[in-house]
């Protein structure tokens, strides 16, 4: 069905990204790709479903066929009949506002007739229980029902190929079991199926071979029973996220003794503006002084409007929050505590990163120092004329770290942390947050993650319609339990 | 590779973005001056066109091409009609073409070098400027002589609507403003764009 | 349900004429059609917001017409002004409401050219996606105290600016990227005429619309 031969591949002006790639994948076929961020997985997508060389300019070498045609004498726009494509980023890969608008949106484009337009319509919309949301917004769906939105566009072409990059980044847990049962459903038709990913544990019952990349070299070929009878040395050594989710990372070692607190929430209610449920509901919480806290639940259970609270973005109705024991109003919360988001790009405004991390200090001696000493701790002094949104997204984000430290905060709070990471680079931020709760600071970390939850947090918060449901230490909680916790809501 | 000076897919998502951009940042900035809306009318537009100039130069010469310009003033008519205000379509279509017209003598590079598209915008903005502030005044006037209104104020206002000098006054103004804005824009650019790598030094 | 886009255009064209030249009844005509034309497409709530802001303004004028300052007087034609473009925002809001996909089939019918409906579709649908940004930058503008909620920082308007803008048109960048890839991945780029799920064609119910214009054209003798 693809056909990769000596395959290379540099984008323009720099150096390559895929080096030497031999691959071929049989009708049916589901072909996992996996290895650390920056090893060419993202690239070797794009040359499969024709992104490169049509899209995408630079050097490619080697030859790649699609049911024996060379995609280079393919215009981009037929190799879509062919090959469907599913992004990583749902915001950015819907083209209209609605739902049903969307799924027309290829058999449009190809000048399908009204007729077989609305029966493939009616039929998609069946099969993915889309139904319902037929007319809804884009904007107003969850991450979960965009990506099934997503597959569901893709299907309308009726492709004999899916190619997948990163389909679950953006997935919490149910969502991703979600993605799995899709991804059977696809392979049961007979489609050919490749996916660049990072996360494994939801591809071991779908995937037949899974090829690990490091750096633009295709080193191994493994079965997903080779993947799972892997030790959890050899994963760490292959820099690999764990296969399975009844063992691995488990019970943080330490657990917090401290008895001084960092952030006391008291009663906080919060409701918005023309909203007829207050989105969050009596809450209490303690951050102890290096305590690290994950906050869990689903899409708008809370969490989100938690942290912004706490941040001061957002007003309490009723209830109190206090830093170091003492009541702070919502006005002066942003100096003492950090929020470090998602998506770093947002939280970054200047032209270095040495002005970055001064911004707001005045130069004095003692601040000179400080960000000095601070650069170096985040391994980021060497490259601190660079452009901010030069850096790579684990630098970005020990960026966005190193100002709230400069700050002297005494709360940090970490959205999905490790949303769309590998395995060496989880096991990094994981070292970060240890970091972290040396320095004394109280964490807490909403979260999607469970190798994050498990091998960072001591405390699992968990959140449902504004409420707290769970306030457990991890180290009471099986891998399973927790594991159940996070995928059920 | 030398580049086609057709618009493909990629430029027209490129352009329908920024036009957008450029429209909520004029819209923002002119609700923050609308206190002085309609004394100083024929000015407020060089103000907004400022400030939106930075996200056309990036507009401009990431896309690169002929038409970009007439198809963003055509866009932006579309957003006005689609909020009720139809009769300013033609008007932005005239301000593109001019705009076009700046940019139409070379061999095709000067639509990636920032001098030549600050001119085209600062020609579209000038033209941009007056319109706003003719239809304005055009309805003013209707209206006075449904109602047989008279003061003195507005007397004033509709000589000077009317008197030519005042319209140049305007027009000389938004054409500076804009380039001035380019010109600092363009110092922005280089100062975050140019060094994170993701324009090519001009 | 909503009318034929076409008849709405026509309907909104005609309008922006109107409003100019009529005297203040026929005004308030072309409003109360407008409320009508809103009501009878099931857009209940913005029918009548609409109307109770532009008879609410119009008594305010009324009550400012002889005021004896030019200061008042200068308001009342600001005001003035303000009510022609209601009737106007009352059309376009049944534009407003529609899925993109119809809009553009509508305006395909009209004989606009694809590359600007393609470009239009983009600007719309870019519309939520950017006031979220926005609402973003802003937020994290805030804890780091460079937002435009600080009065302080709008001592440096420039600055305050470059803080806004940059990250935007960072994220924009990779906005427009991906969207353009997956794009051409779904036959943006094919050749041949684009169909669409949505049949522009005039209905029974669209009867209701050409009354309502014939009515608007009558307001004109008020």
């Amino acid at each position: 069905m693809i056909t990769l031969n000596h395959v290379s591949f540099g984008y323009q002006g720099q150096s390559k990204q895929l080096k030497e790639i031999n691959l071929k994948i049989k009708e049916g076929e589901c072909v996992v790709i996996t290895g650390s961020s920056g090893c060419g997985k993202t690239t070797l997508t794009r040359v499969m479903n024709g992104l490169i060389p049509h899209f995408y300019e630079g050097e490619l070498t080697g030859n790649v066929a699609i049911k024996d045609q060379d995609t280079r004498q393919w215009p981009l726009w037929k190799i879509g009949q062919t090959v469907g494509s599913v992004f990583q980023d749902p915001k950015s890969q819907f083209f209209t506002s609605i739902v049903r608008d969307e799924l027309a949106f290829g058999m449009g484009n190809y000048g399908a007739s009204l007729n077989e337009m609305s029966r493939r319509l009616s039929g998609v919309l069946e099969n993915r229980s889309l139904r319902d949301l037929e007319y809804r917004s884009l904007m107003q769906l969850s991450s979960g029902q965009k990506q099934s939105v997503a597959v569901a566009a893709a299907e309308m072409v009726q492709p004999d190929i899916y190619i997948m990059d990163e389909p679950s980044a953006n997935l919490d847990m149910k969502a991703t079991e979600q993605m799995r049962r899709m991804l059977l459903q696809l392979k049961e038709q007979g489609k050919t199926i490749v996916i660049a990913e990072h996360r494994l544990y939801y591809l071991t019952d779908v995937a037949d071979r899974i090829v690990y990349m490091e750096d633009g070299r295709i080193i191994d070929l493994f079965t997903p029973e080779q993947l799972i009878a892997f030790s959890d040395e050899k994963l760490a050594e292959l820099g690999l996220r764990g296969p399975v989710l009844t063992h691995g990372r488990s019970g943080r070692a330490g657990i917090c003794k401290e008895s001084e607190q960092r952030l006391n929430i008291r009663n906080l209610s919060v409701q918005y503006r023309r909203a007829k449920q207050p989105a969050l509901r009596d809450v209490n919480l303690n951050v102890a002084k290096g305590e690290v806290v994950a906050l869990i639940g689903k899409n708008g259970a809370g969490k989100t409007t938690l942290a912004r609270t706490i941040c001061g973005l957002i007003g309490e109705k009723c209830g109190t929050i206090a830093f170091n024991a003492q009541s702070v109003p919502r006005k002066r919360r942003r100096q003492q505590c950090w929020f470090v988001m998602q998506d770093t790009v947002y939280q970054l405004f200047t032209d270095s990163v040495w002005n970055e991390i001064m911004l707001n200090h005045p130069v004095t001696a003692e601040t000179t120092a400080r960000a000095e000493l601070l650069l170096k701790q985040l391994h980021l002094w060497a490259i601190k004329d660079r452009h901010p949104a030069s850096l790579s997204g684990g630098q970005k984000q020990r960026l966005v770290l190193g100002v709230g430290l400069m700050q002297q905060t005494d709360l940090m709070i970490l959205d999905e942390p490790t949303s769309g990471l590998d395995g060496k680079n989880l096991c990094r931020v994981i070292d970060q947050i240890k970091d972290l709760r040396a320095r004394g600071c109280g964490i807490l970390i909403i979260t999607h993650d469970h190798e994050l939850v498990a091998g960072a947090c001591d405390r699992v918060v968990k959140l449902r319609d504004g409420q707290i449901i769970l306030n457990k230490k991890t180290s009471d909680l099986k891998l399973a339990t927790l594991v159940h916790e996070m995928t059920n809501y | 590779m030398i580049q086609s000076q057709k618009l493909k897919a990629r430029d027209y998502i490129t352009i329908g973005l920024y036009t957008l951009l450029i429209y909520l940042v004029n819209a923002i900035v002119g609700m923050a001056l609308s206190p002085a809306m309609f004394v100083a009318m024929p000015f407020l537009s060089g103000v907004c066109l400022f400030f939106s100039s930075i996200v056309y130069l990036l507009m401009a010469v990431k896309v690169g091409k002929k038409g970009a310009m007439l198809l963003m003033a055509a866009v932006t008519g579309l957003i006005y009609t689609l909020m009720g205000i139809v009769l300013m379509l033609p008007y932005f279509i005239l301000a593109g073409i001019v705009g076009e017209l700046v940019l139409w003598k070379g061999d095709g590079s000067q639509y990636r070098k920032i001098k030549r598209q600050s001119f085209a915008y600062a020609a579209y903005g000038s033209l941009f400027g007056v319109g706003n502030f003719m239809a304005i005044y055009v309805m003013g006037t209707g209206l006075f002589e449904k109602f047989n209104y008279s003061s003195e104020l507005i007397k004033r206002m509709i000589y000077f609507a009317y008197s030519p000098l005042w319209m140049a006054a305007g027009l000389l103004f938004s054409f500076v403003v804009t380039l001035l804005g380019c010109y600092i824009s363009s110092r922005m650019l280089k100062k975050h764009f140019v060094k994170a790598g993701y324009l090519a030094n001009y | 349900m909503n009318f034929d886009v076409r008849l709405q255009f026509a309907m909104l064209i005609l309008c922006s004429i109107l409003v100019f030249i009529v005297g203040t009844t026929g005004l308030s005509a072309v409003a109360v059609i407008a409320f009508l034309f809103l009501l009878s497409q099931g857009l209940i709530k913005q029918a009548f917001k609409w109307i109770i802001i532009f008879f609410g303004l119009l008594v305010c004028s009324v009550g400012l017409f002889h005021a004896p300052w030019s200061v008042l007087n200068y308001l009342n034609f600001i005001l003035l002004i303000i009510l022609r473009f209601i009737p106007l925002l009352m059309v376009a809001a049944s534009l407003g409401v529609l899925p993109t996909g119809e809009l553009v089939a509508g305006l395909k019918k009209l004989k606009i050219p694809e590359s600007i409906l393609l470009t239009l579709t983009v600007a719309l649908r870019f519309f939520p996606i950017l006031m979220d940004e926005i609402k973003m930058i802003n937020d994290s503008a805030y804890l780091r105290g460079l937002s435009v909620r600080d009065w302080r920082n709008w001592k440096h308007p420039l600055i305050l600016f470059e803080h806004m803008i940059v990250p935007l048109l960072m994220r924009t960048l990779k906005l427009v990227d991906d969207l353009s890839a997956s794009a051409s991945t779904r036959g943006i780029d094919a050749p041949g005429e684009k169909t669409s799920l949505y049949q522009i064609k005039f209905r029974q119910f669209d009867v209701v619309n050409v009354i309502l214009i014939g009515l608007i054209g009558a307001s004109l003798f008020l």
